[in-house]
């Protein structure tokens, strides 16, 4: 019997050697784990980004469950020279979903790889495959009765620590830096390998979880972000519970105020008393978890001032909203407490607002959940704010100075509003770095207003980077932009390191701008 | 058959999803389409959000399955849902589960779907203003020509897409020949941003 002709092929692969290669995918993983038909596939084109779904349609999916199984997909595709887009749980939905790098790559999913294989109460580490989601570490958690927290990001539950922390994503609580909080990996390599990295390569070691840097080059940093190996396994380290968590807002009503608040918050977290990221919110992404713009207006455009003034007025929301928490024992808290209040009400500005003032606040709540690494999915209401399923996450870097605060609020909502587009923004300041998240929400069943959204994040990337500043994350449809703006030397490094481990260019060609057939 | 605002509201179960039993959920759909209708082969639970629970969606639907003591469920985006969504797909019973929701509701449950392994046979995005309409399918073979359905039948009159939309989701491969229910003149056209789909176990 003939297979039926695939409509959707990997970049230069004909139509027999595909199928060829279906065939033995499916003598491996077993016919069920090979998906190939439509209403299989269409679950992993669903993207968010302002281009044609069929320019990342993926001819094929696999499922695998074992390391063996990886490595012989990888022999396979070697073989018939097909690339393969890895995604864990895949729901890196601001970023580019589960939808390849470029068109007919076939996805392999690692949902299935879901095992929790060791988590440590004392040494608080855990050892989790790319499968395994927020949610199942926490029942699992909360099942051994452990005291121990997760960080997972804004979409919690339903996405997982291997991807976050490879993708370098960021949680909330003190251990948002995931890929700092990482230790050791196993990573199946184009040639079909095992490398454990780390202290994981030494016979009998115990210390695969507690000790990062091993000997020689520190290797785990070339497997984020990048196309080098697939990451079968990863170490991670899990947050004590501590005895008492206090979260906290500080409300603040003009824009400028914003250069002020960074300078004043910024001590306080390099010195550690407030030891998770400071998260300083705008109007619209404080709005989004209660307010749809069709509440205020049905026009097409940017929003107007008067209306996200009066959204302001209206839902009692501040131009900027501070969030952070504070973490320890009593004693720890109390006094940090007392730091932070005297210090906000000194500054002359702010309302500060308590977990008990707040009330059922839903925007509140939401943060506090984040900071305290409970599951939640508020920030999907940020979807709904314009509607029509456009979101493109832009996210700079800078240093943590209030100086750079109010310049890039104005460069971008400039570029936004010239496009028709609002800013739904916040800056996340770490001790000495400050991430800007600007949301790019359009409607993608509007044609034009697609067109524009493409236009403003061109125009984003290229006046940011006028202006010294680097996006750390972005969507698959400005991975090679973006690859160019950290310079032709980076650029021909990976490709260097491409070529020496992956030759054949089967690993996810195109991630973060490196690919051999470009 | 003219169905009727009132019709639905008198047939149509709306609950919370958190604690279905699908048992439940396959008993009364099985026991309620009459035999000369395209029997679906498995029970159906309707997926609602906002404005498309009032909505002649539902209409469509109960159309479809007249007599149906329908599942109906509202969206939301708290974690009971998720649980119980996640759960549903998983349970192992086969289960036909279609919906009109709003693009948060939509991200979601799509995820949902894919992470359980559920086939989307279907799944369209709608923007849908005075005057304008987008209806834009991803995918979807068996429903290549409902996009195109709606467009004519918004075309003809605002209020009826909706109804349309819900009568061929809820009658798949009957619903291509047989016409959607018309919408009552005082009942107001749906519009706003919406996502629909059709997700089998």
């Amino acid at each position: 019997m003939t297979e039926p002709d695939q409509a959707v092929l990997p970049r230069g692969v004909a139509q027999q050697e595909f199928q060829k290669a279906i065939g033995k995918f499916r003598n491996l993983l077993g016919a069920g784990n090979v998906l190939d038909k439509d209403e299989q596939l269409v679950p992993y084109m669903k993207i968010m980004m302002p281009v044609d779904e069929a320019e990342h349609a993926p001819s094929a999916a696999l499922i695998a469950t074992t390391v063996e199984q990886v490595q012989g997909i990888v022999a396979i595709c070697n073989e018939h020279k097909i690339p393969v887009w890895t995604v864990s749980t895949g729901h890196n939905l601001g970023y580019g979903s589960s939808a390849p790098h470029h068109r007919g790559q076939v996805i392999l999913d690692l949902k299935k790889m879901n095992k929790i294989i060791d988590v440590d109460p004392e040494l608080c580490t855990a050892l989790v495959e790319p499968g395994v989601t927020y949610q199942q570490l926490v029942d699992y958690i909360k099942e051994k009765g452990y005291k121990l927290w997760v960080d997972p990001p804004a979409p919690s539950a339903i996405v997982g620590p291997v991807g976050n922390t490879l993708d370098r994503g960021v949680g909330y609580t003190p251990y948002a830096e995931h890929f700092l909080f990482q230790c050791g990996m196993e990573v199946v390599l184009a040639n079909g390998k095992v490398l454990r990295t780390a202290m994981g390569g030494v016979k009998g070691s115990n210390t695969w979880q507690v000790f990062k840097w091993g000997y020689g080059p520190y290797l785990d940093g070339i497997f984020t972000q990048s196309n080098f190996g697939i990451v079968t396994k990863m170490g991670l380290w899990l947050m004590p519970r501590p005895d008492v968590f206090k979260p906290f807002a500080v409300k603040y009503r003009k824009d400028e105020d914003i250069e002020e608040l960074v300078e004043l918050f910024r001590p306080l977290s390099i010195n550690g008393v407030i030891p998770n990221g400071v998260v300083f919110v705008g109007t619209l992404y404080e709005a989004s978890a209660t307010v749809r713009r069709s509440d205020y207006t049905m026009d097409k455009g940017a929003t107007p001032k008067e209306i996200i003034q009066r959204i302001r007025d209206e839902r009692k929301i501040g131009a900027w909203t501070v969030y952070g928490a504070l973490y320890g024992t009593q004693a720890h808290v109390d006094i940090n407490w007392k730091i932070v209040t005297e210090l906000i009400q000194k500054s002359g500005k702010g309302e500060i607002v308590t977990e008990e003032q707040a009330g059922g606040d839903p925007a509140f709540k939401y943060r506090a959940d984040l900071m305290r690494g409970d599951m939640t999915l508020t920030e999907f209401g940020l979807y709904n704010w314009r509607g029509g399923g456009g979101s493109m996450w832009f996210a700079p870097v800078s240093q943590a100075r209030g100086s750079e605060t109010l310049k890039q609020v104005e460069l971008a909502t400039q570029v936004l509003n010239k496009h028709g587009l609002d800013y739904v923004g916040e800056f996340i300041v770490t001790q000495r770095a400050m991430h800007h998240i600007i949301d790019v929400l359009f409607n993608r069943n509007d044609e034009e207003e697609t067109k524009r959204a493409y236009d403003c994040f061109a125009e984003l990337l290229d006046q940011f980077e006028k202006n010294g500043y680097g996006v750390y994350r972005v969507n698959t449809a400005f991975m090679n932009r973006v690859a160019e703006s950290y310079g032709p030397v980076q650029q021909e490094i990976n490709k260097t390191l491409k070529r020496a481990l992956d030759p054949n260019n089967i690993l996810a060609p195109g991630k973060s701008g490196i690919d051999l057939g470009t | 058959m003219n169905v009727t605002r009132r019709f639905i509201l008198k047939s149509i179960v709306l609950s919370g999803l958190a604690g279905t039993a699908m048992g439940r959920l396959g008993l009364s759909l099985a026991d309620s389409v009459p035999a000369a209708q395209a029997r679906p082969a498995r029970p159906t639970l309707v997926l609602v959000s906002g404005e498309t629970e009032h909505s002649a969606f539902l209409q469509g639907i109960a159309a479809a399955l007249p007599g149906g003591h329908l599942r109906v469920q509202r969206t939301d985006l708290g974690m009971g849902f998720v649980r119980a969504l996640s759960q549903l797909l998983r349970v192992g019973r086969a289960v036909r589960i279609i919906g009109l929701v709003d693009d948060a509701s939509a991200a979601l449950i799509v995820e949902l779907a894919r992470a359980a392994d559920a086939r989307l046979q279907w799944l369209g995005h709608h923007s849908v203003a005075a005057g304008q309409f987008h209806h834009r399918p991803l995918g979807g073979n068996a429903f290549s020509e409902l996009a195109v359905r709606l467009y004519d039948a918004a075309a003809r009159d605002s209020r009826q897409w909706a109804a349309t939309l819900g009568f061929v989701l809820a009658s798949p491969g009957v619903g291509q020949a047989a016409a959607a229910p018309p919408v009552p003149a005082a009942q107001p056209p749906l519009t706003g941003h919406f996502v629909s789909f059709a997700i089998e176990t």
